[in-house]
């Protein structure tokens, strides 16, 4: 995960790299968005949309899952007094400490 | 200058890309191994309920174990995880999966019926999870393939097949539930 991070920052070091000396990081910044198509606009509005959405419907997901496991578990604890858990959060989500 | 307006808009797709993947596509993937899990663990504890199985009875203890483990530690279920527990892990032949299959041959034909079948189903999730959606894995795939049409004879200690990766995986899960008891301020999901 982080290789692939310092790959891509790696890149773009490298592609600046030549640069150096004749253009601001200003220049460069209105040289990008003057550049900028509004079928460009377009795009990273799709994707950033895309990305956007699905991550508030995982919260929304993670909130209906928060409303219903503690009752899904009081009840089934009726039937099963030793019920075992699976030690996840209430939210679903990984124990922060079984991350390590 | 055209070169670092190209460059920036494909440093920018890149880093998207990267946050996509990593912070979208890999959550969803572990969430979605999980949400099969719960789905043959509610199962089975229907199946306990209706008076199928003893809610103590060692072969649903034991299936429900593994898949609390499963569903705990999804998280370290990575293909090269698994490749490298396969490859360097001591890994017992004789493990508690074993045991429980011994026994669960025993059982009356409804009975195994319904174990067998949920056991069938947290191995095919477990496959999938580790295997589907792994880029790494398919290029593994695709080298095998392409070692396999060349007839290229390789020597080499690996799995015989799918099933002992499931296998390996429920070996892991089972030791590793069982390592940590802790309940600490966790809801009982």
């Amino acid at each position: 995960m982080w290789f692939s991070l310092v790959g891509i920052s790696a890149f773009f070091y490298l592609s600046t790299k030549s640069l150096a000396g004749h253009y601001t990081f200003a220049d460069i910044g209105i040289k990008v968005m003057g550049d900028f198509k509004i079928s460009e606009a377009f795009s990273y509005l799709f994707g950033a949309g895309g990305v956007g959405y699905g991550l508030r419907e995982r919260k929304l997901r993670r909130q209906t899952t928060e409303r219903l496991a503690h009752r899904n578990s009081t009840l089934e604890q009726l039937v099963d007094p030793n019920r075992s858990s699976s030690h996840l959060t209430s939210r679903g989500t990984t124990n922060p400490e079984d991350r390590t | 200058m055209i070169t670092i307006v190209n460059a920036s808009h494909l440093v920018v797709g890149l880093f998207a890309l990267w946050f996509l993947y990593f912070f979208c596509w890999h959550e969803h993937r572990i969430d979605t191994y999980r949400q099969r899990l719960f789905g043959v663990r509610d199962d089975l504890f229907d199946f306990a309920a209706s008076g199928g199985i003893k809610f103590d009875d060692p072969a649903y203890t034991t299936l429900r174990d593994l898949s609390n483990g499963l569903i705990r530690f999804a998280h370290r279920l990575t293909f090269t995880r698994v490749w490298a527990i396969v490859l360097f892990g001591n890994f017992s032949r004789s493990n508690r999966m074993e045991a429980w299959m011994a026994d669960v041959k025993s059982r009356p034909e409804a009975v195994r019926g319904k174990l067998l079948k949920a056991h069938e189903q947290i191995a095919h999730a477990s496959l999938w999870h580790v295997v589907a959606w792994s880029p790494l894995a398919w290029i593994c795939l695709l080298v095998a393939l392409f070692v396999g049409l060349l007839k290229v004879r390789v020597r080499m200690k690996v799995v015989q097949g799918p099933r002992d990766i499931s296998a390996v995986l429920e070996q892991e899960a089972l030791e590793q539930s069982s390592l940590v008891e802790d309940d600490s301020c966790l809801a009982a999901v």
